[in-house]
C-alpha cells in the first residue's frame, strides 16, 4: 500500500496524460492490503506455539484483541496461567480476563499495584500496542511502561504482539506529544466536589514504552527484535512518505 | 482517638458463648481445614446474617448479607499459605475473654477504618492501656506471670482480624518485655501504673516525637521549586509536606494512588485543605508524571534488615520508576518499623485483601458501572481468580535514603541501627 505509486513502473510516463493501467493496480494493492489486515490476527496467533510452553505464567494488561487471540490459540494445545493487571481507570484488563477465562485459561486479575510483586513469578510479559514507533518504542495503553520496567528488573522477556500496519515512521522526539490525557472523571470523580476544583487530575490514555524494555515484536511477518524495526520500516514506507508527514 | 467513639459498636461485651452454631446462611464453600475453623466460620456466618439488617456502613456490594470465606478454587496457589479472611469482617469469632475495646479496634482494623502502621499501632496500644487498667490479677498468681496469658488472646484476636503490622509486633514485644521486668512483689496498682506509663512513653518517644524529628530532617530536603511525588498515604510524609508548606517553601506535590484502597485521596484531601498545589493520578501514570518530579517521598510499613522496604503494594513500582530516571527516593520511617526479618520476594509474608474490592468502585456498585461489567460473575467462572495483594517488597537498590529519628541514613545502615539501638 505504502509503495503503491512507487511500484508502478513510471519510466517514461507523462503524468499530465490520462493513463489506463493505474486503476487496476491501485485496486489490486488495496485488495492485498485488506487481505493482510484480515489475516493479521491469524498470522500472529499462529506463532503462539513457538513462544508459549506448558505451565508458564504470562502477564498481560489492557485490552488487545491480538494478544487475546494469541493466548487463546496457545491455550488450545498448552496449559498455562495468565495474570492480568486490571489497568485502572479504564479497567480494560477486566474484559481481557473475562475473555481468557471463558476460553478455559487459568486467569488471575490483579490490581496494577501488584505488578512488581507478581512479576517475580512471571515467565513472559505479552502485551499489545496501539502503535509501534520508528525507534522500536511503543505507544500503548497506560501502565505498560511500568510493567515493562518491572519485567526488565526481573529479567523477564517483554513480547509485543502487533500487526505490521501499526508500524509508524514517527520518531518519538517528544514522547508526550504522542500521548493524550483524557477526562479525569474516572480517576477523581467530579462528584467529589470539594477536591476537584483544587487538584490537577491526570489521566493519560497512552504510555510511551522505550525500545530498550522490549525484547521481541511478534508481527504478522514473524518475530523481530526492536533493533530490526528500521528495516521493516524501510520496506513499508517510502522515505518520501515520512518526509510528507513532516510537512 | 477514633476507637473511643465507636466502642459502642462492639457487640456484647464478653458474652459470646460458643453456643451451638445455628447457621442461617452457610458459607458458600468451606475451606476443608480443621473442625474448629469450620465452627468459627459457621458462627461468623450466622452472626453476620443476624447483624446484616443493622449494618449500614459497609457498601460491600450485594453480598453483605453473608460473611463468606473464599472458595478453595478461588485461591491462588502462590499465596495459598497466607491467611484468608472472612468478608465482611465480624467480631463474632472472638473468644469470650476478649476485651470489648479490643474487639472494636479489631473490627476497625479489619474494615480498614483504622489504617496505616502508626494509626493502628497507637489504636492498639491505647486499647491495651484500657485492658491493663481493667485487668484484675486472679488470686494465687502474680500480675507479671498472669497478665501475658491474659493479653495473648487479645493479641491473637487482633491478628485474626488483620495480621499485625511489623511495627505493632515490635510494640507488643516491648509491652511484654515491660511486663517481664515487673517484680513479683510490686503492688498491682503500681504495676499497672508503670505499664501504662511505659505504653505512653512508647507512643510519645517512638512515634510522636520520632515523627517530629523526621519532619525536621525532611524539611531540609524540600526546596523551593521542588516537585515531590508521593504514593498512597503515609502519616509522616504528610507531616513533612505540611510542615514544608507552613515554612513557606514553594513546592508542588504529585499524589499517586492505586485501587482498591485509594488511600492517596485521604492524603490529597489534607494537602489540598492546607493549600498545597497538588496533582493526583493513578499509579499507572507513574512513568508519565515522573519526568517532572524532583524527589520522591515514601512512607513504609516496615523496613527489612536487608534494607528492603515492605510497604503498600505499588511502592516498588514507584521507587523503580524514579530510580530509572535518576530521581532520589527518600523514605520517611520511624525506627520502630525496622525489623530483623528479611524477605526476598513479596509472597512469603504478605496480606491478601478482599478480592471483591477489585471489582468494586470507590462508592457503591462495580468499577465499570454499566450492564457489561465484565467480572461481576467472577465467582461462578471456574477459571477466574481475583487477587488483591496489600504489600510488596521494594529492593534496596531503588532507595536513596531513609529519614529516621536517629538521622538520615543509607539503607545499608538498617542492620546497624537494629543492632546498635536494640529495637
Amino acid at each position: 500500500m505504502f509503495n503503491l505509486l512507487g511500484d508502478i513502473d513510471n519510466q517514461g510516463l507523462d503524468f499530465t496524460q490520462y493513463t489506463q493501467n493505474v486503476k487496476p493496480g491501485i485496486i489490486q494493492e488495496v485488495q492485498d492490503f485488506i487481505e493482510e489486515l484480515e489475516d493479521v490476527y491469524t498470522n500472529i496467533s499462529s506463532q503462539a506455539m513457538d513462544h508459549i510452553h506448558s505451565n508458564e505464567i504470562i502477564m498481560t494488561t489492557g485490552l488487545s484483541k491480538t494478544v487475546e487471540l494469541f493466548l487463546k490459540l496457545a491455550a488450545k494445545k498448552r496449559k498455562f496461567k495468565v495474570i492480568v493487571a486490571e489497568s485502572a481507570p479504564s479497567f480494560s484488563g477486566h474484559e481481557t480476563a473475562k475473555a481468557l477465562a471463558a476460553a478455559g485459561i487459568d486467569t488471575t486479575v490483579i490490581a496494577d499495584s501488584a505488578v512488581f510483586a507478581m512479576m517475580a513469578r512471571v515467565n513472559k510479559v505479552i502485551v499489545g500496542t496501539s502503535a509501534v514507533l520508528a525507534n522500536g518504542g511503543l505507544i500503548s495503553s497506560n501502565g505498560i511502561q511500568a510493567m515493562a520496567e518491572a519485567a526488565k528488573h526481573h529479567s523477564i522477556p517483554v513480547v509485543v504482539c502487533a500487526g505490521l500496519f501499526k508500524l509508524s515512521p514517527i520518531f518519538p522526539f517528544d514522547e508526550d506529544s504522542l500521548n493524550i490525557c483524557v477526562a479525569p472523571d474516572p480517576v477523581l470523580p467530579f462528584g467529589d466536589g470539594s477536591l476537584v476544583p483544587h487538584v490537577e487530575v491526570i489521566n493519560p490514555y497512552y504510555d510511551y514504552v522505550a525500545p530498550e524494555y522490549i525484547n521481541l515484536f511478534i508481527t504478522n511477518h514473524g518475530g523481530h527484535p526492536p533493533t530490526y524495526l528500521y528495516r521493516l520500516l524501510n520496506e513499508n514506507y517510502d522515505p518520501e512518505d515520512t518526509y510528507l508527514l513532516k510537512e | 482517638m477514633e476507637n473511643k467513639t465507636s466502642s459502642n459498636r462492639a457487640p456484647k461485651a464478653g458474652g459470646d458463648q460458643p453456643l451451638p452454631a445455628k447457621p442461617k446462611d452457610k458459607p458458600a464453600k468451606k475451606e476443608g481445614s480443621t473442625a474448629k475453623q469450620e465452627k468459627a466460620q459457621k458462627k461468623a456466618a450466622a452472626k453476620a446474617a443476624r447483624a446484616a439488617g443493622g449494618k449500614d456502613n459497609k457498601p460491600k456490594g450485594k453480598d453483605t448479607t453473608s460473611a463468606t470465606a473464599l472458595a478453595e478454587s478461588k485461591k491462588l496457589p502462590l499465596v495459598a499459605h497466607l491467611e484468608e479472611r472472612i468478608y465482611p469482617p465480624t467480631t463474632a469469632g472472638a473468644p469470650p475473654g476478649v476485651h470489648p475495646l479490643v474487639r472494636s479496634v479489631g473490627l476497625q482494623f479489619a474494615e480498614f477504618k483504622i489504617c496505616g502502621s502508626n494509626a493502628r499501632c497507637i489504636a492498639m496500644l491505647q486499647a491495651f492501656k484500657q485492658v491493663i487498667e481493667d485487668y484484675q490479677t486472679p488470686p494465687y498468681t502474680t500480675l507479671c506471670r498472669h497478665l501475658p496469658t491474659y493479653l495473648s488472646p487479645q493479641i491473637n484476636y487482633l491478628v485474626s482480624m488483620r495480621p499485625l503490622a511489623v511495627a505493632m509486633g515490635n510494640a507488643v514485644r516491648f509491652l511484654k518485655l515491660n511486663i517481664s521486668f515487673l517484680g513479683i512483689d510490686i503492688p498491682e496498682s503500681d504495676a499497672k501504673q508503670k505499664l501504662i506509663e511505659g505504653i505512653d512513653e512508647f507512643i510519645r518517644e517512638r512515634i510522636i516525637v520520632a515523627d517530629r524529628v523526621i519532619v525536621q530532617y525532611g524539611l531540609q530536603k524540600i526546596q523551593d521549586g521542588d516537585v515531590v511525588l508521593t504514593y498512597s498515604c503515609s502519616s509522616v510524609v504528610k507531616a513533612v509536606l505540611l510542615a514544608a508548606h507552613q515554612k513557606n517553601i514553594r513546592f508542588r506535590v504529585i499524589v499517586l494512588d492505586s485501587r482498591p484502597l485509594l488511600e492517596g485521596r485521604k492524603l490529597l484531601q489534607d494537602l489540598v485543605d492546607a493549600g498545597i498545589q497538588c496533582t493526583y493520578s493513578y499509579l499507572n501514570s507513574a512513568s508519565y508524571v515522573m519526568k517532572q518530579v524532583t524527589k520522591v517521598f515514601l512512607g513504609t510499613h516496615a523496613v527489612l534488615s536487608n534494607g528492603a522496604l515492605f510497604s503498600r503494594a505499588g511502592t516498588a513500582l514507584v521507587a523503580m520508576t524514579a530510580y530509572d530516571r535518576n530521581i532520589p527516593v527518600i523514605v520517611c520511617t520511624e525506627t520502630y518499623k525496622f525489623t530483623e526479618r528479611v524477605q526476598l520476594d513479596s509472597f512469603v509474608w504478605n496480606e491478601v485483601g478482599n478480592p471483591h474490592a477489585l471489582i468494586q468502585g470507590p462508592g457503591e456498585g462495580p468499577v465499570i458501572a454499566n450492564e457489561k461489567a465484565p467480572l461481576e460473575q467472577w465467582e461462578s467462572s471456574p477459571n477466574l481468580r481475583l487477587l488483591s495483594l496489600l504489600y510488596d517488597v521494594t529492593p534496596t537498590d531503588y532507595l536513596t535514603m531513609a529519614i529516621t529519628e536517629v538521622g538520615m541514613l543509607p539503607f545499608t545502615s538498617v542492620p546497624v541501627v537494629l543492632r546498635e539501638y536494640r529495637i
